[in-house]
């Protein structure tokens, strides 16, 4: 295998570019980057959110807009702060729930969880342009 | 910087380590056949595939979904999404028993309620193997 020095060294848990950066799939973004591919090719997409979950304990509320051009989401990690309480993970009982509708992460909250801090990291295909 | 020989090393898309030797792929890189994507904290090859279908349309508590890979030993990382076209795509899991997944000996079991039977699913598993298998 001949070695293509303009591509990544990792030694251990040690990483070097060619511009002694860092890089890899572990970098996460509030700006969407490509970070692999879908089963079908596709690229697969990835952009990381943060904020404080809505007030309102009634129904699903938005807390992400993935992008009208958002297709299958394939990974998704949503993390709530409960100050006294931790750092907990949807799903959590009925107190922290997530899906996608209409491109959007939508989550219902608990009493316990309503305007708390979140960060949530979400990888997505994008429909093919023309569908 | 002393170079430790023992750990993964890795150059461009492919990992050198672990106790099969070289592992390509990287973990966002889907496929419906088995890849290598990492090592273990034990030096073990960690395996990903990813699986897609239709969930059961009927029964209820855990119903089988597929067969793991031959080897499959440990589970290290599992997604599954289901896709109700009205309320959206859901992760699993969640509630007490709309949508959930396990593995028991060779199989994906899950649990869907009716809001999820006969959906579109999608999942990606994350193993190791058996040492015979690895």
């Amino acid at each position: 295998m001949a070695i293509q020095t303009n591509r990544t060294l990792a030694i251990g848990s040690n990483v070097i570019s060619p511009t002694n950066t860092l890089t890899g799939s572990l970098i996460y973004s509030e700006t969407e980057q490509v970070v692999g591919t879908w089963i079908d090719g596709s690229p697969v997409h990835q952009k990381s959110f943060t904020g404080t979950l809505g007030s309102s304990t009634s129904g699903w509320n938005e807390i992400a807009d993935l992008g009208s051009d958002s297709d299958k989401v394939v990974g998704l990690e949503l993390y709530a702060y409960l100050p006294s309480y931790g750092q907990f993970v949807a799903n959590y009982k009925s107190g922290l729930f997530v899906k996608i509708l209409d491109h959007k992460v939508m989550v219902g909250v608990d009493s316990d969880f309503k305007s708390k801090d979140f960060w949530l990291t979400v990888r997505y295909t994008k429909a093919a342009q023309g569908e | 910087m002393a170079i430790q020989t023992n750990k993964t090393l890795a150059i461009g898309n492919t990992l050198f380590g672990g106790k099969n030797g070289t592992v390509t792929g990287q973990r966002y890189n889907f496929s419906e056949t088995e890849q290598p994507v990492g090592i273990w904290i034990d030096g073990s090859t960690i395996y990903q595939k990813t699986y897609t279908g239709t969930t059961p349309s009927s029964g209820s508590g855990f119903t089988q979904l597929a067969t793991l890979p031959s080897g499959f030993d440990k589970l290290i990382d599992i997604e599954m999404f289901a896709n109700n076209s009205t309320y959206g795509q859901f992760v699993a899991n969640y509630a007490s028993s709309d949508l959930l997944v396990k593995t028991q000996n060779d199989k994906i079991y899950v649990t869907v309620g009716t809001y999820f039977k006969s959906k579109e699913y999608w999942l990606t598993i994350r193993y190791t193997k058996t040492q015979s298998e690895q």
